[in-house]
């Protein structure tokens, strides 16, 4: 019977429980959207490693032998090793691709996966191509394709079509963080059934492990026990493609995390105000039940559950459609960039947990709503409520307060008495801003990013990639060719007094193509005395200007030792810069990787020097892909921002109409022209759209920084957010409120005066 | 002419598909200055009668004249020129603005008019400047009456319209709000009309107008009325 009655008083204030309904929806539908997406990829990819048997650890060096697998097993704690040879050789076909060849034995780890053709097997004389790759580039198994390895070119048939978990995400170059299928790719093929003439030295070991926490232990042995050689050691911390496709889900969950907060507190405070409503005018039932007999927890359990229920159904509503509108929408961003065999949704245990708490809390706000109209004995609940009481604040007691409108007073005390509605409000609109405002504002710092990458920092129109083995007589027909600036980029380590972090080298030669800011965005140069670090990776390795780093190429045995003599702020390839001489000064020889010009290029030109080019505007149309995919985000966040707006100053201004509406007709009958009346409810509403977009706007600023935060380490984004884009939000917002504040007044003229005053609620 | 003139005023309300007839035809006269009691068991349509009157509801046949003009004419927006310019509503359970002060429930008729009394002065007429800075639950009942009072007559207003002033407090406290009334007519020439059901009320009335199923049973102009005090509750 109860329940019947729940029912019908809902279905009285539909229009409250709607928005709790839509707020306790979007709560659990933004969550566990984002939540199946990032716990899916989890998922997909722990499969995905665990099939294709991932290695923990790569030595990358050069000659190891199998005397070398046979040491590294007898080591405690290592589960299995494979050699492999693994080198980026252009493709003869096209200066501009570039596939990494692996050559193979009997391998057990880190094993492509076969999407189609042939399975892997030993004794097949042929290569497994990337899929995407393939696609790109409209291969087909049963096509030939030409293959480099030092000394030798051959051709050969393409067995199958592959996907490899070292490149989930694969980049080639430091420039550019999305993915160029076109123009890089990767085959696998059996030291079998290369040319018998040509010997290959392995130039990595593949090793996994028994348990992750021994990893430490294991690297410092090996790297001990090959102290001899050049090596560099790799886990998964610092794999590019295993580490940045963790850091997405790691921002993802981030994200995830902080959204659904607003949505979360406006269900959990919406249904505050509603129960005590309900709960005060229902006060005569409540009197009547506890006179027939209700036990006070009996009444309480019933209150509660109209929190539960409307809670338990948002929740579980979200929680069904998040993952299939959400998830979908976001993995089109990501299939731009990763490559994974399945893309599945899952939805993590914490999902159902959100859905308990949100059902909770909301039972737990009904509770706190009509707890206090439970004490009462039932006689004096049975009687019409005394008057909210007031008191005088603060600010009354001074002179200023007499002198302000009856309007201005009336609001002022409106809005102190309840408290919990004008929160709510406040909440409703800096959720609206902020949201609108992070969405234009992610747009923003993207296509600024862009800008600062390509048209600032990169002044030049072509980047020339040199053969890493070329003579200098070739790269001299380069140099006769183009005029430019020459730079070499090398990977390397580097450290601090307590810190240890991978990053790019540049030497810059003489010219002016590629330039470098400080942090306030003003143009500086490299000066000619020590080495200038990015500003990301001062803040990760944790020093300033005038301290000194150590840093050494991948594969060197010596540290050199350099004082920082400036910090540039770059938004790509993290890493210090250090000018020609300086760098020849280290005992070291300049060796150019690429010629940076903006001269004119013939596009089908061959040098034998040339590895492949790089044309600005094929990085900057990679870019505007991704920010074709945000857009997609920004809809979202601009949808979600309206909706959460409307509905909550709809709902407030409902009840806040139907507390006041006495009041609204003592004034009507008083003789206040209904424009006046409007103006009045305007008021408040305007003053609380202001304060609310007063908080929302730094909230949306730190939103986008909190966002640019969870990025990879090797990205340094500035937060950009235009004038335009503010000023957008502020008055989207703004127009939201008015809209709301319209449609409510129209209720003004339907009150009426006669029956509204006759007796007391 | 009368200051008020009744006229042949019917009202129908429609309930779905019965019509109720709240007043059936209802002539009568009110001079300037009097004090009226319009007495009646409930249900004898007093409140339709004081609606109508006030400008807050349509007579569905006749007129009502009020100072020469046929308020039934007007449109809504010159009902609300009326009701802020010639009358004052007194209600049962008082209608304050439970955020407002006494003073400020008095002082917010300064956003809708100009030639206001004063206020202090308003409150000080009801006895109550001393309780100006309270708000209307820190007030007893009969206060927060007399400051709906206050408030009803510093608008100035041709005609003062009470529905059932006392019928929410007690006896003594109802007999200090009908002796302000009767003050305010008396000493200030204000009309003032007041519905209730209690017979007694009569007594004190310059006239009487006694309704009975939306009728007029009796109307009896009393030539002595008794003041307040001299009535025996």
């Amino acid at each position: 019977m109860l329940l019947r009655k729940m029912i019908r008083d809902m279905k009285k204030n539909l229009g409250q429980f709607i928005s709790i309904f839509l707020m306790a929806f979007l709560a659990s539908f933004v969550f566990a959207g984002i939540n199946a997406e990032w716990y899916g990829l989890q998922t997909e990819a722990g499969r995905y490693y665990k099939e294709t048997k991932l290695a923990d650890i790569w030595l990358i060096g050069s000659s190891f032998n199998r005397g070398d697998v046979k040491k590294i097993m007898e080591l405690s704690g290592v589960k299995d090793v494979s050699l492999r040879f693994s080198l980026d050789f252009p493709t003869y076909s096209n200066k501009d691709k570039i596939l990494n060849i692996n050559v193979i034995e009997d391998n057990t780890l880190s094993l492509p996966k076969v999407v189609e053709g042939s399975p892997l097997n030993t004794t097949e004389d042929g290569i497994w191509l990337d899929q995407s790759y393939a696609k790109a580039n409209s291969l087909e198994i049963g096509d030939q394709i030409q293959v480099e390895i030092p000394g030798t070119i051959f051709k050969k048939d393409i067995l199958g079509l592959i996907l490899h978990p070292e490149y989930v995400y694969s980049s080639n170059d430091s420039g550019s963080f999305m993915p160029d299928h076109d123009n890089y790719g990767f085959g696998f093929l059996y030291a079998s059934s290369l040319p018998e003439d040509l010997s290959i030295e392995y130039n990595q070991i593949l090793m996994s492990i028994d348990d992750r926490s021994n990893e430490e232990g294991i690297i410092a042995i090996v790297e001990n026990m090959f102290a001899d050689r050049f090596m560099l050691v790799i886990n998964h911390d610092s794999h590019l493609s295993v580490s940045s496709f963790n850091n997405e889900i790691e921002q993802n969950k981030a994200m995830g995390g902080v959204f659904p907060v607003v949505f979360f507190l406006i269900a959990a405070l919406s249904i505050l105000t509603t129960m005590t409503r309900i709960t005060n005018s229902q006060r005569t039932q409540i009197g009547a039940l506890k006179a027939l007999g209700f036990s006070k927890n009996k009444i309480l359990f019933h209150y509660v559950s109209y929190g539960i229920w409307i809670g338990l159904l948002g929740g579980l509503l979200g929680l069904i459609t998040g993952p299939l509108v959400i998830a979908p929408i976001l993995f089109i961003m990501q299939k731009s960039i990763y490559t994974l065999p399945k893309w599945s949704i899952a939805l993590s245990p914490i999902s159902y947990i959100i859905v308990a708490l949100l059902a909770l809390s909301c039972g737990l706000s009904s509770y706190l709503a009509c707890r206090g109209q439970l004490k009462e004995v039932p006689a004096a609940s049975l009687r019409p409520k005394a008057p909210k009481s007031s008191s005088h604040s603060r600010m009354e007691k001074s002179k200023l307060w007499y002198k302000l409108s009856f309007g201005i007073q009336w609001n002022l005390r409106d809005i102190i008495r309840s408290r919990i509605r004008s929160l709510m409000a406040i909440v409703g609109v800096f959720g609206c801003t902020a949201l609108l405002l992070f969405g234009l504002g992610l747009r923003d710092t993207i296509n600024k990013v862009s800008d600062w990458m390509y048209k600032d920092l990169n002044v030049y129109e072509d980047k020339i990639n040199l053969d890493s083995h070329t003579f200098k007589e070739d790269i001299a027909e380069v140099a006769n060719s183009y005029s430019g600036q020459w730079i070499q980029e090398s990977p390397i380590e580097l450290k601090s007094d307590s810190k240890k972090e991978n990053g790019f080298l540049t030497v810059l030669d003489d010219g002016d193509e590629i330039r470098f800011e400080d942090v306030q965005r003003n143009r500086i140069s490299i000066p000619s005395k020590g080495v200038g670090i990015s500003y990301k990776m001062a803040e990760l390795l944790d020093v300033k200007a005038g301290d000194n780093i150590e840093w050494r190429i991948y594969g060197q045995k010596d540290w050199a030792r350099s004082e920082i003599s400036v910090i540039y702020r770059t938004p790509m390839g993290q890493g210090i810069v250090i000018n020609k001489d300086v760098y020849e000064d280290f005992g070291q020889s300049f060796n150019p990787t690429s010629l940076l010009t903006s001269d004119r290029i013939d596009e089908d030109i061959s040098m034998k020097a040339i590895e492949n080019i790089q044309n600005k505007n094929t990085l900057i149309n990679s870019f505007n892909e991704l920010l074709e995919s945000i857009r997609m985000i920004v809809l979202i966040l601009v949808l979600g921002a309206i909706l959460l707006g409307s509905v909550v100053l709809y709902n407030l201004g409902a009840l806040s109409f139907t507390e006041r509406v006495r009041e609204l007709a003592t004034l009507k009958v008083l003789g206040f022209h209904p424009k006046q009346i409007r103006s009045l409810l305007s008021m408040q509403n305007i003053w609380l759209t202001i304060l609310g977009i007063i908080i929302g706007v730094p909230i949306g600023f730190w939103l986008v920084d909190f966002m640019l935060s969870t990025m990879p380490a090797s990205l340094d984004m500035r937060i950009f957010i235009s004038i335009k884009s503010v000023i957008i939000s502020i008055l989207g917002t703004f127009i939201v409120s008015v809209t709301v504040n319209s449609l409510l007044s129209r209720n003004i003229r339907k009150i009426d005066m006669v029956s509204a005053l006759k007796s007391v609620e | 002419m009368s200051f008020i003139r009744f006229d042949k005023v019917t009202k129908d309300y429609v309930m779905g598909d019965l019509i109720y007839r709240a007043a059936d035809n209802i002539s009568f006269d009110i001079e300037k200055g009097e004090f009226v009691i319009v007495l009646g068991p409930s249900g004898a349509g007093k409140s339709t009668l004081l609606n109508l009157l006030g400008g807050l509801d349509y007579v569905t046949e006749g007129s009502i004249l009020i100072d020469g003009n046929d308020i039934t004419k007007y449109d809504e927006k010159a009902l609300t020129i009326y009701r802020k310019d010639s009358i004052g509503f007194v209600f049962q359970f008082y209608n304050l603005i439970p955020s407002l002060t006494a003073y400020e429930n008095v002082s917010l008729i300064k956003a809708i008019k100009r030639d206001t009394m004063d206020f202090n002065e308003a409150l000080s007429l009801v006895g109550l400047s001393e309780h100006g800075n309270k708000f209307p639950s820190q007030l007893s009942g009969g206060e927060q009456q007399r400051v709906s009072i206050a408030r009803a007559i510093c608008k100035n207003p041709k005609l003062l319209l009470c529905d059932e002033p006392t019928g929410a407090l007690d006896t003594e406290t109802g007999l200090m709000v009908l002796e302000l009334l009767q003050m305010l007519s008396r000493q200030n020439g204000q009309t003032v009309i007041v519905v209730t059901h209690n017979a007694h009320m009569a007594l004190v009335a310059d006239r009487v107008i006694k309704l009975r199923n939306g009728k007029i049973s009796e109307v009896v102009t009393n030539q002595s009325p008794l003041s307040v005090r001299e009535v025996s509750w």
